[in-house]
């Protein structure tokens, strides 16, 4: 992995942190293994992403940086889950030019079907499909159109008989 | 209490409400007495009854209420025990001030001439004891008292109503269905209990969630339409949280009481007059678990309590087209193929109807709920699920409703299961029988036919079975008290001052919505000439 400015500076901090304060081991890995912010800054985290949804699509692009905002806000249990299954991901993924994204649907296909791995890739995927459909404007964007919510007046109630 | 009313009621649904709204206007007393608390109605609309629930507490008919934990009663449901699992009838119905028989969607249908005389021109089910054009007078009224709006100059219409207000207009995706459907399939505006007024008078907005209520009150709800105006009257008793136990006979076998459970201690009310206007199943319930004077069931001279049992066949479709409909906007439905209530074929096939739904059912209105739906219920991920929840925006669900033949060996009795308050439950032996296999049979191969048009991309069947809204039969009624249970206005052959309303009193299905017709026959009912004081 390369050495980025931002790591570098999450190296120092821990690093005095831990000189001041001193840390567990248990304490240290849980930092180590579970650091969403790292995980999210990842290149291949995006490309893990763009396979659960196609956010390269035109009219997606900012709801990725959205999510990652979400995501980095995810309570602990939340963020092991999907950390766990992008690890998985991450071991098999090898970008590859304009077919990473069929590459990685063939290796997370795998994940989902091999019973050792099923479930928690189903987990991280329910997380992370939830906080994609909670993006503002996300459901606008699926349709490229206002839609009518329950209880409320319909969007085209007094158009409903012609194509919006 | 030796206090004799009037008009006992039991059930406070569409059929109770048109009962007391009736007699009350008469000026008589109506005593109303309901198993459940609150179903169907929105918080407002919860607290508003509570304020005037509160007002007429110090009659000692009235239970305290306890409408403020009512929200537990939301999934009252009735409960019932099936004998077969293939075609199983899954009630939907709950207790509950109103009733749960809302008209579904505000779908506003009569049975169709031929509907009544199924026996004598096609030779399967039962003839009415009157026709439609008996029956039309009060179909008039009703539309007028549920503010229906619909077609009057519409051709194709197999009736000729007169309705409060215009129809709705058909969706955009209605137009784009009607298209690629005819000529097989004449999509035509259906009939509506919906105020279709300016939403700023009152009228609908479009919500979709008519179904259960109208943030605008647009869509008929009987509580509020018909119990309202009378919620000061004095001489209206509303006791509520009280089942009904059991029916008790004077030795010349007219009613004397009912007995209901009321706070845990069981008690009786005195009428002149009883109208049995629960739900159909509880109707039956209530009369098997009575005893008549030689120890059989209440009303059962016949031997037919509880037999004739059907309800309506519903298929299921999901149809995906080229063309984008633009789902999930204006009214949930707003067409209905209505040529096929009268396909020619009824010799052989029963009458059947395609309803176009605006969204597709069980994945709701939104491109969000879709797109949860998708990812919880079918486990889609990465592209498949984009596509597919794109893909909704071209689909719509296409309900085929068939008439069931109404045979004596369908039946409702009583279980050895009992609910909590110690009564049996209802049990539902139910088959399908030769003509409805066809009809079943004959429907997937429409689907069939569906797939091959143009611009259709695809059709799948969703699913298949009863309508558990729907239950029709068990007291069929009849001129001959040897051949059936109530006569044409409903009244019991073998007690008097017993009325028993419902959908239990239908001689044969029909294939639309039974709501309206079941109204009819309540107004035909508090309207019989044998009813004095």
């Amino acid at each position: 992995m390369p050495v980025t400015r931002r790591s570098f500076l999450q190296f120092l901090f821990y690093s005095f942190t831990f000189l001041s304060t001193g840390c567990s081991d248990d304490k240290a890995r849980e930092i180590e293994d579970f650091d969403i912010n790292a995980v999210v800054a990842e290149k291949t985290f995006s490309s893990f992403l763009n396979v659960i949804f196609p956010f390269h699509l035109p009219g997606f692009r900012n709801f990725s940086h959205e999510l990652h905002k979400r995501l980095k806000r995810l309570k602990k249990h939340e963020t092991e889950v999907i950390i766990n299954a992008y690890q998985l991901f991450k071991e098999k993924y090898v970008p590859f030019g304009e077919e990473s994204v069929s590459k990685g649907e063939k290796i997370l296909s795998r994940l989902l079907k091999d019973k050792t791995t099923e479930e928690q890739t189903n987990r991280a995927l329910d997380i992370i499909y939830d906080n994609i459909s909670k993006l503002r404007g996300f459901g606008h964007s699926l349709w490229g159109r206002e839609y009518s919510k329950a209880g409320e007046m319909c969007q085209y109630w007094e158009s409903y008989d012609k194509a919006p | 209490m030796n206090r004799t009313f009037d008009i006992c009621i039991v059930g406070s649904g569409i059929t109770g409400s048109i009962v007391a709204d009736h007699f009350l206007s008469k000026g008589l007393s109506v005593v109303m007495v309901e198993r459940g608390k609150n179903a169907y109605l929105p918080q407002s609309a919860r607290e508003l009854w509570h304020e005037r629930w509160e007002k007429i507490s110090d009659n000692p008919l009235i239970t305290k209420n306890s409408w403020k934990g009512a929200s537990e009663y939301f999934d009252d449901l009735v409960e019932i025990e099936n004998v077969n699992s293939d075609f199983a009838f899954h009630y939907n119905m709950k207790y509950g001030l109103g009733g749960s028989g809302a008209v579904w969607s505000a779908a506003s249908w009569r049975l169709t001439p031929q509907d009544f005389q199924t026996k004598s021109l096609f030779g399967y089910s039962r003839d009415w004891p009157f026709t439609y054009d008996d029956l039309a007078p009060y179909y008039d009224k009703v539309e007028e008292m549920f503010f229906t709006s619909g077609p009057k100059e519409e051709p194709s219409w197999p009736w000729k109503n007169n309705y409060t207000y215009p129809p709705f207009k058909q969706s955009y995706l209605d137009k784009v269905v009607s298209k690629i459907f005819a000529p097989e399939f004449e999509i035509l505006p259906n009939a509506f209990s919906v105020k279709n007024i300016p939403p700023s008078e009152g009228g609908c907005i479009g919500s979709k969630t008519c179904v259960r209520y109208c943030p605008t009150e647009a869509v008929f709800r009987p509580q509020i339409h018909l119990l309202d105006k009378h919620l000061n009257n004095p001489r209206f008793n509303l006791i509520m949280g009280a089942p009904c136990m059991k029916i008790n006979l004077k030795k010349e076998r007219s009613l004397e009481s009912i007995t209901i459970l009321q706070d845990d201690a069981k008690r009786d009310i005195r009428a002149k007059y009883f109208f049995l206007a629960a739900n159909t199943i509880e109707n039956l319930r209530i009369l098997h678990n009575s005893k008549d004077t030689g120890n059989g069931p209440v009303a059962d001279s016949s031997g037919l309590l509880g037999s004739f049992f059907a309800s309506h066949g519903a298929l299921v479709t999901s149809v995906i087209t080229e063309p984008i409909l633009y789902t999930g906007r204006g009214r949930p439905t707003t067409s209905s193929a209505i040529n096929t209530l009268n396909h020619g074929e009824r010799d052989r096939i029963n009458a059947y109807m395609m309803e176009i739904w605006n969204f597709d059912w069980n994945i709701a209105l939104s491109p969000i709920a879709v797109f949860r739906t998708f990812r919880a219920k079918e486990r889609h991920w990465g592209r498949t699920l984009f596509e597919k929840t794109r893909e909704a925006d071209r689909r719509f669900a296409a309900t085929l409703i068939f008439e069931l033949e109404m045979r004596r060996d369908n039946k409702v009795t009583l279980s050895k299961v009992k609910d909590k308050f110690g009564l049996p439950l209802a049990k539902v032996d139910f088959t399908l029988g030769l003509r409805d296999k066809e009809t079943f049979d004959y429907l997937r191969e429409l689907t069939n036919l569906i797939k091959k048009k143009d611009k259709i991309v695809d059709i799948q069947i969703k699913g298949y079975g009863l309508n558990g809204n729907h239950p029709l039969g068990g007291y069929v009624c009849g001129e001959d008290p040897n051949n059936s249970v109530v006569d044409g206005y409903m009244r019991s052959h073998d007690h008097a001052n017993l009325y028993i309303l419902g959908g239990g009193a239908f001689n044969s299905t029909g294939a639309l919505n039974p709501t309206h017709t079941i109204a009819a026959l309540a107004l035909r009912a508090v309207n019989d000439r044998r009813i004095v004081f």
